[in-house]
């Protein structure tokens, strides 16, 4: 369980975070808002990539561990980007095991067979670098570098953002069927409303608050 | 279990997937070790051939002792070990041709007088070696007979070896056995027993009847004697290494924004950014360090390999090369400690960045500030540039500097607004907005370049002027040979004379051994007869003013001349004279005589010659101790290369004599390797500045960039875009160069003292990097970001 309280992130120019408190579950929620509203902020305050000014952040009552230089943040969430930011020099079987390797899980090459067939990959890609795949396989790439890390969190930051309508649907279904099947909580920054009705709930982030859209 | 992906796996990945960039920097790093383990070879080697030449002429032995004096000669022939050699000048001939040689007589088969190539050495009588330049002069063939003629006398040598001389490929030398016969009159004796442990030695040593010197005191003589380019190159592989590394960590620099994407998706993928860019970044110098070792062998194999032409190109002959083992240590130790503090640099780079924010700012004054800048420092240049034509004077040199540099900064900020001219309505806004970071940039640049390419070309300019002009001896530009052994002087003035030298002096020296006459003035020997005092230094207040030596030395000149005096010991033409017996200070006896000025006398030679066979020669016992002190008064005449071959063949043929030269080097080489220094790191310094600047706008007009790109510019235009915006840097600090050069001589005497060549880098290398910028700028941004 995620949990903010009272949340607030400052600028010298800017509040993209006000107060904010929210609490969710193992399902998936979208954030929608219009760009500059503070989406990738609050992401990245609940991955512990970023300090809030004011404010905790805890996931299943432990504080999330903040990423540094030195530390690559808590080992209990993943983060999706819309570049995707696969290692571009490794096959997507090495990109997913070194995703596991920084987490210290252990996985054979018939997890990395399992985990690519959960994102509709077919096997024969565990040999391929990134740069041959398209962009919605290395979406699906990375969900599953997510998911052979054992996260429990799954942050995704406008994945569909560069992908067209067909490859935008599968990913979103896929993330969908992540969180209602596996027990992810996955929050998606978006400002696709396609993408936000398909998942369980839906915030709005507008002027630093958050509100629940029905 | 699968491998592990993280480690060499991943390090291999890389490796094969960004192949050209670390290519690249392998290719950086087999140039910068190359070129400082290349060119501090090339040093090492030569100052090494200086010395093997020194050992090689000694016979590789530790001592060697000189005298002409017979009695001495006699007392060293007692003495077991010391190994005789007699040197004279004389000619090799075969078929009707001849050519000059020193030749060297020895009687002892197992003294190595030289380096021999091919061949044998001499193991009975009438085996000769000779110089492989004179052999080829002469089409000489090992196993083949000919003429040495040396001391009225003419006899047969069968050539065995052919032998060279490291340090100088011209020296002319033929080495011979012969019979310990009448007609052997050694010049030298050679051992590894210091000749002042022998005892029949010590006495002759006491009365300085012989003199000797050890093998090391010569080796650092050599060292100081160092041929021009040596002296010049001293700093120069630290200062190429210096921009190498420059060039390197730009080319680094350049790459880094490609290994952002690569340790952002190291990050994402879970690894902490420090380890990311650790993992990055020692793939990264260890492709350069592999460059940098095989560079490094490379260079010295090839010039290991090219040895010949090499050294001969610097006038030397090598046996062998000597390789840098310090260079070669820093450059890799600097590597790896550069590899050890990039990651944190990074660290602090990504923290400095998140922090920076632009704010741009209209700065409506900057052009007319710099026109009036531009104007104030033309005017004052002109004005100080015309004084200090017309009256040395330090004030309007300093101050013509100061507005050289006044222009050089103005210079960038006036080029600009003229690179808009002809531009369309679109593009002028563009051009301004492009070039407004980039003046400051190239005004610091300029300020670097033209101050270290003045102080540097200055330098150089003083040091050869100072050279070629003063001189701390009496007479100026001298060479100074004391205590020289009688018999070596007619091979020293052969050799002087053959290297277009013409006025040589001599002055025998006088036994001392037990009493010793010096000259002074009139008036010293007046006060001291008058007062009853028996030392002079009691009565200084009589010493002559302006000599430099108010009690000088008395030596001996040709019989028949007449007695020749320190004009400033010279009183109603006559000067004094005071007799001590050894070790005291205390005169034994006053006395005076008439003697004509001579200007040359005085100072660190004698105050005053009298004849061999003139009355106070007599009267005093004045007897030549088989030495003399020569004087090459026109030694400052010869080339720099002639000199130090003189300075060389000095040490060669007379090895226990102390030499001292109006135009010692050490100075000014220490001078003009200060000079060269400057240059280099000038220059550097003005490739950080154009580079890490340039470069830094470069990224910072990704957005201008990509627009020219999307908007579909033609390359013409785009290349004439980037044209003009490199012309600022481009041409200012070009302009650096006549400014500099033309300040500088504005300021000078007019002589033929050279300015160098190293002043000139750093505006040259400016403009390099700048044109290295317009490169950059000319590529295809990936992604936006201004």
């Amino acid at each position: 369980m995620i949990t903010l309280a009272h949340v607030t992130v400052e600028y010298p120019d800017a509040t993209p975070l006000q107060d904010v408190s929210l609490t969710l579950g193992s399902s998936t929620t979208a954030i929608v808002g219009p760009s500059g509203s503070g989406k990738s902020t609050l992401l990245r305050i609940i991955g512990g990539m970023q300090v809030p000014t004011s404010g905790a952040v805890s996931i299943d009552d432990v504080a999330v561990v903040t990423a540094s230089w030195r530390s690559a943040g808590d080992p209990r969430v993943s983060l999706i980007h819309q570049d995707y930011r696969l290692v571009p020099f490794l096959t997507v079987e090495q990109n997913l095991l070194l995703a596991a390797e920084m987490r210290r899980v252990r996985r054979t090459s018939a997890d990395v067979t399992s985990v690519l067939g959960k994102v509709a990959l077919p096997a024969s890609m565990r040999g391929r670098l990134p740069a041959t795949l398209s962009g919605g396989q290395q979406q699906r790439v990375a969900i599953a570098r997510s998911l052979i890390a054992g996260t429990s969190v799954i942050l995704a930051d406008e994945p569909t953002g560069a992908l067209d309508v067909k490859n935008t649907e599968r990913v979103t279904d896929i993330l969908v069927d992540l969180g209602r099947q596996h027990g992810l909580a996955i929050v998606v920054a978006t400002h696709d409303q396609s993408v936000a009705q398909k998942l369980d709930h839906r915030f709005e982030l507008a002027e630093g608050r958050l509100v629940q859209l029905a | 279990m699968s491998p592990r992906v993280d480690g060499p796996r991943l390090a291999v990945a890389f490796l094969r997937h960004a192949v050209a960039q670390v290519s690249a920097l392998a290719l950086m790093g087999f140039v910068l070790a190359g070129s400082v383990v290349g060119l501090a070879t090339v040093r090492d080697s030569a100052q090494q051939a200086i010395l093997d030449s020194v050992r090689a002429d000694l016979g590789q032995r530790s001592y060697a002792l000189q005298t002409g004096d017979p009695a001495a000669s006699r007392a060293v022939s007692t003495v077991d070990g010391p190994t005789p050699v007699q040197d004279q000048m004389g000619d090799v001939m075969v078929d009707g041709l001849s050519v000059p040689v020193l030749v060297r007589s020895t009687t002892s088969a197992s003294l190595k007088l030289g380096v021999v190539t091919r061949g044998a050495w001499p193991e009975r009588v009438g085996e000769v070696i000779l110089s492989e330049s004179t052999a080829r002069s002469l089409g000489i063939a090992l196993g083949d007979t000919v003429s040495i003629r040396a001391d009225g006398g003419e006899t047969p040598g069968r050539v065995v070896g052919l032998t060279v001389d490291p340090a100088n490929r011209t020296t002319s030398t033929l080495v011979r056995l012969v019979y310990d016969s009448s007609e052997f009159r050694p010049t030298m004796w050679l051992s590894d027993s210091d000749f002042y442990a022998a005892p029949p030695l010590k006495p002759v040593l006491d009365s300085r009847s012989a003199t000797y010197q050890s093998l090391q005191t010569l080796l650092e003589a050599a060292a100081d004697n160092r041929p021009h380019f040596l002296s010049a190159m001293r700093f120069v592989p630290a200062g190429c290494g210096l921009l190498a590394g420059v060039l390197l960590v730009s080319v680094g620099t350049v790459f880094s924004r490609r290994w952002r994407t690569y340790a952002d998706a190291l990050v994402a993928a879970g690894m902490a950014p420090a380890v990311a860019w650790r993992r990055i970044l020692s793939v990264a110098f260890g492709t350069v360090l592999v460059g940098e070792i095989i560079g490094g062998i490379v260079a010295a194999v090839a010039l290991w390999l090219s040895r010949g032409p090499v050294s001969a190109w610097v006038g030397q002959h090598w046996v062998r090369i000597s390789f840098p083992w310090q260079e070669s240590a820093v450059v890799l130790g600097l590597t790896i400690v550069v590899a050890l503090v990039a990651a944190p640099v990074v660290g602090l780079a990504r923290e400095w960045t998140r922090r920076l924010t632009p704010r741009p700012a209209r700065r409506g004054w900057v052009t007319p500030a710099a026109v009036l800048a531009a104007v104030v420092g033309l005017a004052g240049w002109l004005v100080m540039t015309r004084v200090s034509l017309q009256q040395s004077g330090d004030w309007a040199t300093t101050f013509a500097k100061l507005a050289a540099a006044l222009i050089a900064v103005a210079a960038p900020f006036l080029i600009a607004p003229v690179l808009g001219v002809g531009l369309r309505t679109a593009t002028r806004p563009l051009m301004r907005h492009l070039v407004a970071a980039l003046r400051p940039i190239a005004a610091a640049g300029a300020l670097v370049a033209i101050a270290t390419s003045m102080w540097s070309a200055q330098t150089t300019r003083d040091a050869n002027l100072g050279e070629a002009m003063s001189s701390p001896l009496q007479p100026a530009g001298s060479f100074v040979i004391s205590e020289m052994p009688d018999t070596a002087i007619p091979a020293l003035i052969a050799l002087y004379r053959s290297h277009g030298g013409d006025e040589v002096i001599q002055f025998r020296i006088p036994d001392e051994a037990t009493t010793q006459l010096r000259a002074t003035g009139p008036e010293v020997v007046s006060c001291m007869s008058d007062r009853g005092i028996t030392e002079p230094v009691r009565v200084v207040d009589c010493f002559p003013q302006d000599s430099e030596s108010p009690i000088n030395r008395v030596l001996i000149g040709q019989p028949g001349s007449t007695p020749r005096a320190d004009p400033e010991l010279l009183d109603s033409g006559r000067v004094g004279l005071l007799l001590f017996h050894s070790g005291e200070g205390t005169a034994a006896r006053l006395a005076g005589t008439d003697a004509e000025a001579d200007p040359a006398l005085g100072g660190n030679l004698p105050g005053l010659v009298v004849p061999a066979d003139g009355e106070v020669a007599k009267q005093f016992g004045l007897t030549s101790k088989g030495t003399s002190e020569v004087v090459l008064r026109d030694f400052h005449r010869l080339s720099s290369h002639d000199q130090f071959l003189m300075r060389a063949a000095a040490i060669r043929l007379a090895p226990s004599a102390e030499t001292a030269s109006g135009t010692d080097p050490t100075a000014y080489d220490r001078l003009r390797s200060l000079a060269n220094t400057v240059g280099f790191l000038g220059a550097t310094a003005t490739m950080v500045i154009v580079l890490v600047g340039g470069l830094s706008l470069v990224v910072a007009h990704t957005l201008s960039r990509r627009t020219l790109v999307d908007t579909g510019a033609v390359p013409a235009v785009r290349w004439g875009i980037v044209a003009r915006w490199t012309a600022i840097p481009t041409l200012t600090t070009a302009l650096t160069v006549p400014l500099a050069i033309l300040t500088v001589s504005s300021g000078g005497q007019s002589t033929d003292a050279s300015y160098g060549l190293l002043w000139t880098l750093p505006g040259a290398l400016g403009a390099l990097a700048s044109l290295i910028i317009g490169i950059a700028f000319l590529r295809t941004p990936t992604s936006a970001g201004e």
